[in-house]
């Protein structure tokens, strides 16, 4: 089956619908969509579609963790224990084969699991949990259901490379990012459309007119980035349209606080929430800044390690 | 060789890897020294072209009618991809090529068919002569006067900013054919020879100091009306057909060269002085090129299927500005870059120079983002809002 205009639209209409239906708990409505068929037929599109639509709707699921089931073609689902750039990872606890891992999960309290999908040793290993300590996320996840833990287990099953499924993961994290940002964009454009001061739409003026008309450039780009990051199926690229994803978002969120003035700050406004959750995501398996500089180091490195420039060392995103 | 060439053309992939493969085997012979004089710039640009026109490569994604082999923007975006991965910068009359080529073949072919492929092969340089000293942005408020009379167009005026102008065989310009009030209705596009008797130009020096663009004065010039491209008082169309591949393929191009510059830049930067703000900034921009490439693929996907490339090829021109910006921006703050006093450091200097015209001309920013705040965001405007 091709995916075109037409059908893409159909997905995405249904995706809507069974996000905006079961907001905390999509595992039902996604099998009944039979999302996991499309990851078969088109898994770039599969990814791109469910994730852009999460974030649109600004919804607090498990997604992730279900499309990382399907990927990793698991029946069942188990949390995924996912790293936070400030944590260490897995840590070998004396050669026991038990094993410390600390991470965020994004639905499941830690304490109801008997089993966890992690990262232990570059590997994505299913670990029977033995002990944990868990707490509810605040900062920024505040109001999500995100919960931060520190597992102690022993790997059971050994599920492939890690980077396997960490880039897919990236690429939904940067697809959930786009999503937010349009919304941000939408919520914005029509607020400053509708309300009037001096007489006239804010969104007359002009200066409020080249910020959202930036903010949407910078979501475009996001978006395009990621498609070709798909179409690369590269572990770099996906890092590289994660980091434009979360700056993307950055740039979205402060024009658009700008611009909605006051009541954009306050708690009532959807705005903070969609900034709060952006943040969050940008955060997770590591942050648009942090990239930026091991991109930077990283081509500084290749330089050197190539005769000259004429040798395209520097491996650019997608093709014609 | 050539007849290999032709039945590749319908694959691109094909294409590409047979090319990557070809210039890997020829790229010594085919890198010429920089050149800092304009004229001879552009001899090396046209030489590469006619070289690579012969062997064929070139002739992938034009048709037939015009010596091609077949295939589209796909096939033409992947030749200057891969010219540049090669380390071989895109001649600039590609440039040219690009925004003038489609057109012409849209609205004109036989004028296509007699005269495009010189300009294919590398025989001539031509350039695209639109702004006026009272029309930059404003484009529909162009005053050079195209009088029709019988077999000839009488045209008089100034065209100014033309790149490279100075140094072309023909200007496609635009004349305006109706009434001083008429605007965009009114204008006509021409193929005009510099050699045409009334004809002045006078080369116009950029800021880095390179003869880069050129001035054109109007005399009393006889353009024979089958010069026309598009009927009278069509040349916004022409216009705008002309921007969809300006915005478009442009950035296709653009990204594939500044790839080359970066890599350049990273061997041109001294590592042991470097620290993490320069590395941050090198990340930077990689992202922002990246991001620009990756939309460049998507627009020349849309060209290649025929579809009309509107607004949402201003994203494009936005990216490709900041992205340009920030790269030679990078060259110009990077600790010990040489940049403002180093004789080594000259194209470095151009280069930041001509960066800061690229949110300028075909379209400025500020137009980009009005076109995305009007038609893509339909934000009221200062006079609808009102």
């Amino acid at each position: 089956m091709m995916i075109d205009d037409e059908i893409a639209t159909l997905v995405r209409n249904s995706l809507r619908e069974a996000l905006a239906g079961s907001p905390n708990d999509i595992s039902e409505a996604l099998a009944q969509f039979d999302w996991q068929e499309l990851v078969y037929t088109d898994e770039g599109f599969a990814f791109t579609a469910l994730f852009e639509e999460q974030g649109y709707l600004g919804a607090d699921t498990d997604a992730l963790d279900i499309a990382i089931a399907t990927v990793l073609g698991l029946d069942g689902r188990a949390p995924v224990l996912w790293p936070l750039p400030a944590y260490t990872g897995a840590e070998d606890m004396g050669g026991s084969g038990v094993v410390m891992i600390e991470g965020v999960t994004l639905r499941d309290p830690l304490n109801a699991a008997k089993s966890i999908l992690a990262p232990v040793a570059g590997r994505i290993q299913m670990v029977a949990v033995s002990s944990v300590e868990q707490v509810a996320l605040g900062g920024m996840a505040r109001g999500s259901t995100w919960v931060r833990g520190r597992v102690c287990g022993t790997p059971t099953t050994d599920l492939g490379p890690w980077c396997d499924v960490e880039w897919r993961a990236r690429l939904a994290l940067a697809s959930e990012l786009v999503g937010l940002a349009h919304r941000i964009i939408d919520l914005a454009a029509d607020q400053v459309s509708v309300r009037r001061q001096f007489g006239r739409a804010i969104a007359s003026n002009q200066a409020v007119r080249f910020r959202l008309a930036e903010a949407y450039v910078e979501m475009v780009g996001a978006q395009a980035l990621i498609a070709a990051a798909w179409q690369d199926r590269l572990p770099a690229a996906a890092g590289w349209a994660k980091a434009a994803a979360g700056l993307a978002h950055d740039v979205v969120a402060k024009h658009a606080i700008q611009v909605c003035g006051a009541i954009g700050l306050s708690d009532e406004h959807p705005l903070p929430g969609l900034v709060r959750r952006g943040m969050a995501l940008d955060a997770l398996l590591g942050s648009a800044l942090n990239q930026q500089l091991r991109i930077g180091k990283e081509l500084f490195a290749q330089q050197r390690n190539t005769e000259s420039s004429q040798e395209a060392a520097c491996l650019a995103v997608g093709r014609f | 060789m050539t007849t290999d060439i032709q039945a590749l053309a319908l694959d691109v992939d094909d294409y590409r890897n047979a090319l990557r493969i070809w210039l890997h085997g020829h790229r010594d012979e085919l890198i010429e020294p920089h050149a800092v004089d304009r004229s001879q710039h552009i001899a090396n640009g046209l030489r590469l072209t006619s070289t690579l026109w012969q062997a064929g490569w070139k002739r992938v994604g034009w048709p037939t009618t015009l010596g091609g082999f077949g295939g589209g923007p796909r096939h033409r975006a992947t030749y200057y991809d891969e010219l540049c991965q090669a380390g071989i910068e895109i001649p600039d009359t590609d440039l040219s090529i690009e925004v003038i080529a489609p057109a012409m073949l849209h609205f004109a072919p036989d004028v296509a068919t007699t005269y495009l492929p010189r300009l294919l092969a590398g025989e001539e340089a031509w350039a695209q002569a639109f702004s006026e000293p009272e029309a930059g942005s404003d484009l529909a408020s162009l005053r050079t006067r195209g009088v029709i009379n019988g077999n000839e167009v009488v045209v008089d005026g100034q065209k100014v900013w033309t790149s490279h102008g100075h140094l072309a065989a023909r200007l496609l310009t635009l004349v305006r054919t109706g009434t001083a009030e008429s605007r965009h209705r009114g204008i006509t596009a021409l193929l005009i020879d510099t050699d045409t008797p009334g004809v002045a130009r006078r080369p116009l020096i950029f800021a880095s100091g390179i003869d880069e663009m050129c001035e054109t004065f109007f005399d009393d010039v006889r353009v024979p009306i089958d010069r026309m491209i598009g009927g009278a008082d069509q040349g916004w169309s022409v216009a705008m057909l002309m921007l969809q591949f300006e915005r478009g393929m442009y950035a296709a191009q653009r990204q594939a060269w500044l790839g080359l510059r970066l890599r350049q830049l990273l061997e041109h930067l001294d590592h042991a002085a470097i620290g993490e703000v320069a590395e941050a900034a090198v990340g930077a921009a990689w992202l922002q090129l990246q991001t620009v490439r990756a939309r460049a693929i998507q627009t020349v996907g849309r060209l290649d299927a025929g579809a009309v490339v509107g607004p949402e090829a201003s994203p494009d021109k936005v990216l490709l500005a900041r992205a340009e910006q920030a790269i030679f921006e990078v060259a110009r703050v990077a600790e010990h870059s040489g940049f403002v006093f180093d004789e080594a450091a000259e194209d470095w200097r151009a280069g930041w120079w001509y960066s800061r015209a690229t949110s300028i001309f075909g379209g400025s920013g500020e137009i980009q983002r009005s076109i995305v705040a009007d038609k893509v965001l339909k934000l009221p405007n200062e006079t609808r809002g009102a």
